[in-house]
């Protein structure tokens, strides 16, 4: 599964990124560099090759766990990555630690109440977050909480831990035992993963609402609320473990979508992660770099569904794995 | 799993949390500052935070060429010689005390300052320079080719034979002594000194380099793109890429630190203006970064200074392409009359007024005001239809054409000016289409010649016309003409190669004001704008001053509440 989806993902992004009419070398050494500068790039990252001989040698190198060079940072390519992704898996995690929890609960709510006050205010506040551009929600959040309240930063991500392990600010401070870090850090990463997890907040609250009206409809629900079982158990444990499929599916892809989509949150909040690195490579035409991000997001995807499909197994009994 | 295993699991990191949180509340006393002053009556302490936009591409002086970088390495490195406040004609010394020029103007001797050392403890001496010189020459920086700056005076290195292409052999750096350098230049020019206080021209520490990489030629040194050590007022303490960049005062600098200076220094890359703004006001910023469609938000608030002091060198122009044909077919720009025609339809004080907001001025030709070489008087194109018809129907085109006009994405000024052309062109019957295309996509058109008009700009590398005049007038054949105008003009190149290797600074300003007189009557350009300087910072921040061919000093920075 992986091997294949690589090769198409890289293939494509590869021939779409070269198609650009645009010589790379000239943006890459600058509006002032003199002629002889730019035909040495071109000739010392073959751009004068042919297509196929260019992504023949990218894929070689990138089996030999060379990512290429990027040109916009004047590093290699695994380096910015190194720096990048830790920020934005932190700040999409923590999105959806809060946007699945929440997302669910108010989508049972919404169901079990349907059409009485919790259900309109929920679809109010669901059809908000689907609808409400992420950049002016970062901006009110900031004048609220920064501008106002003054109680939480508005850029950053706060100091970095004196030890990196895995490149997360919270996780890294935790294991050198400096909690003053940890504490500075969390502070920074409220206000953008709430705005990053409001989006999918309302998707799954949404998601899981139509699907619970769904599967509260069906026969063994009425059974079970006959044998006079509590409604908390009917609901939560009859209903909602067979209502969760769909939302399971939506967070999963949203929890990727989110990896690689983060760059107006990044930007707002002065982020530094992959969505503004990559969006910095698309405008300067970096290619080695467009093409590690795609690689690594593709990945991601690949692996993103595979642990979906192992929660789905978990979820309902009759899918079975490897069968 | 079963239940109370994961009850299990989650009340261990409840409790782990809640540890964390108390231990932190508990151990987040505020930091006490260490006494740290040099000298008596010296006061080194506080943090200045910039929020400003844009990281640096490479911290290494012999490949950077972004102003991003420029200003870290300004403040971490020396060089040779450099400018002092405001003042844009003297150059003062700064690593090298005095120096003198022979009669040929070919032979410079530098003799440096003792006693300074870099902020690891390794001394700075003649060796230092000659290494820092030769580095840039033999690394030849592949990235940016920014070494082009030395390469126009200075002998070049040969990768092949591993020889100088001097005549004996060697580079342009020789040592007399410990304390004193002398440059053999392959030509007389006219720049150098201004050249070399750019920061290609920084004195790195030998022994760090080579214990890090060396020097390769034509390879850049993936080391000192990251790292820096220099005899300058502060060194890097962190690099967080597009984060922040950290640097703390060098207690080892020559200058000394007696007075208020900062102790750390916090540059924040903060991409939304709004961000930036609000950390402004709140006090959390020194300063910040603010376009000028922004200012209002800033201006009259308590607290804020908006400083519109001096004028940058930074400048907006339109090029048009002078070539006889285009997408074979004749173009009517090959036209000296058609060219004219069009500098005189242009509402130059509307586009001053409304789109810079005041915050620029008409720019009178090539060479930017405040520069040596500017020339006062020199005739400037103003709005004049009648005149610019009447130019247009003697060169043939009284039924008017169609042309293009480019300009890069994403660029809200450089959109509003083609609007205002647009409706200017029309009313002398010249159509325009507008194009916005991505920068890489700009850039390859120019290079092919394939368009009409792109509204371009430049910045200053160095204090001298040379780095104005020549790029965009000189022809292409002789290594100028950067925005391929295609605009030739035979007189104009001799005059520009004599002024190139002239150091008599008199006899360059009249080459000047001739080459000057020449593009404004044959223009290839619509001078537009020079930009204002606006810097806006809290009001507690004092010993800022502006130069526009230096950048932002954090040396004279402090706080006075």
């Amino acid at each position: 599964m992986l091997i294949p989806v690589v090769i198409g993902v890289t293939l494509i992004t590869f021939v779409i990124s070269n198609v650009i009419p645009a010589n790379p070398a000239r943006a890459w050494a600058g509006q002032k560099a003199p002629p002889e500068v730019v035909e040495e790039i071109a000739e010392r990252y073959h751009l004068n090759d042919p297509l196929y001989l260019q992504y023949y040698y990218y894929i070689t190198n990138l089996i030999k766990g060379d990512w290429g060079y990027s040109h916009s940072e004047h590093r290699p390519v695994i380096d910015c990555l190194r720096d990048y992704f830790p920020a934005t898996f932190e700040l999409t995690l923590w999105a959806m630690i809060i946007a699945i929890p929440i997302g669910i609960y108010l989508g049972v709510v919404s169901a079990v109440k349907r059409n009485k006050l919790p259900d309109h205010l929920s679809r109010v506040f669901a059809l908000s977050g689907v609808s409400m551009p992420i950049f002016w929600l970062g901006l009110l959040l900031i004048l609220l909480f920064y501008s106002y309240l003054g109680i939480l930063p508005a850029s950053g991500r706060g100091i970095a831990p004196s030890h990196t392990y895995t490149g997360l600010y919270l996780l890294d401070s935790l294991l050198s035992l400096d909690f003053k870090t940890f504490l500075d850090d969390l502070r920074h990463l409220i206000l953008p993963s709430i705005t990053l997890s409001y989006a999918t907040l309302a998707v799954i609250t949404r998601m899981t609402r139509s699907s619970m009206l769904e599967v509260l409809r069906l026969d063994y629900i009425k059974t079970a609320r006959a044998k006079g079982l509590p409604d908390k158990i009917v609901i939560y444990r009859h209903a909602l473990r067979n209502a969760m499929l769909p939302t399971l599916t939506v967070s999963g892809l949203s929890f990727a979508g989110l990896l690689g989509g983060a760059v107006l949150t990044e930007t707002i909040f002065s982020w530094p992660g992959m969505g503004r690195y990559a969006y910095h490579a698309i405008s300067t035409l970096d290619f080695p770099a467009i093409m590690g991000v795609t690689f690594l997001m593709a990945v991601i995807f690949v692996i993103a569904n595979l642990i979906v499909d192992i929660l789905y197994a978990y979820l309902d009994p009759r899918i079975k794995l490897g069968e | 799993m079963s239940k109370n295993a994961l009850y299990g699991i989650i009340a261990v990191v409840v409790i782990i949390i809640i540890v964390g949180a108390a231990a932190a509340v508990l151990l987040n006393k505020p930091e006490k500052e260490k006494p740290s002053p040099p000298a008596e009556e010296s006061i080194v302490s506080g943090t200045f935070t910039w929020d400003t936009i844009g990281d640096p591409q490479t911290l290494d002086p012999a490949e950077a060429y972004d102003t991003a970088s420029g200003v870290v390495i300004q403040n971490v490195y020396d060089t040779l010689v450099t400018y002092h406040g405001t003042d844009t004609k003297t150059i003062y010394p700064s690593l090298a005390t005095k120096w003198e020029v022979d009669s040929t103007g070919k032979v410079w001797t530098f003799h440096l300052r003792k006693n300074v050392t870099f902020s690891n403890g390794h001394p700075f001496n003649a060796e230092a320079v000659k290494y820092s010189f030769d580095r840039v020459l033999i690394m030849s920086s592949p990235q940016t080719g920014v070494s082009w700056i030395l390469s126009q005076f200075m002998y070049t290195y040969n990768a092949t034979t591993g020889k100088w292409n001097s005549p004996d052999g060697e580079s342009s750096v020789r040592i007399i002594d410990d304390y004193t350098v002398q440059f053999k230049l392959r030509e007389a020019y006219g720049g150098f000194l201004p050249s070399i206080a750019f920061t290609v021209a920084s004195i790195v520490d030998p022994k760090v380099v080579e214990a890090h990489g060396g020097v390769k030629p034509n390879q850049d040194n993936d080391w000192m793109s990251q790292n820096m050590v220099g005899t300058g007022p502060y060194k890097l303490v962190e690099w967080k890429h597009n984060a922040y960049i950290k640097l703390e005062y060098n207690p080892n600098y020559w200058g000394g630190w007696e007075g208020k200076h900062f102790k750390y220094i916090m540059i924040k890359n903060i991409p939304e203006v709004a961000t930036r703004e609000q950390e402004l006001l709140k006090g959390d910023a020194d300063m910040a970064y603010i376009p000028v469609n922004h200012l209002n938000d800033v201006k009259g608030q308590e607290g804020i200074v908006v400083d519109e002091g001096g004028l940058t060198y930074n400048v907006d122009m339109i090029e048009m392409n002078c070539r006889p044909t285009y997408q074979n077919k004749t173009n009517p720009l090959h036209s000296k009359l058609v060219r004219q025609a069009i500098s005189y339809a242009i509402d130059y004080d509307t586009i001053l007024e409304n789109i810079y907001m005041g915050y620029a001025i008409q720019l009178q030709g090539p060479i930017p005001k405040g520069m040596p070489g500017h020339d006062d008087n020199l005739f400037m194109y103003h709005q004049d239809l009648d005149k610019a018809k009447q130019l247009l129907k003697q060169a043939g085109y009284e039924n008017g054409f169609s042309v293009t006009l480019i300009y890069n994405q994403g660029n809200d000024v450089r959109a509003h000016i083609a609007q205002i052309v647009k409706e200017n062109l029309a009313q002398i019957g010249i159509s325009v289409e507008i194009q916005e295309l991505a920068w890489p996509t700009l850039l390859d058109k120019m290079d092919r010649g394939d368009y009409s008009m792109i509204i371009v700009g430049w910045a200053p590398d160095y204090n001298d016309p040379d780095d104005y005049a020549f790029p965009f007038l000189a022809s292409y054949e002789i290594g100028g003409d950067t925005y391929r105008t295609g605009w030739h003009n035979d007189t104009v190149d001799k005059l520009l190669m004599e002024a190139k290797y002239e150091v008599d600074q008199d006899k360059r300003a009249q080459l000047y004001k001739k080459v000057q007189e020449i593009a404004m009557e044959d223009p290839s350009f619509i001078y537009l704008a020079q930009w204002k300087h606006v810097a806006v910072y809290r009001a507690w921040l004092k010993g800022y001053y502006y130069n526009p061919v230096m950048q932002l000093d954090f040396y004279h920075l402090y706080k006075e509440e």
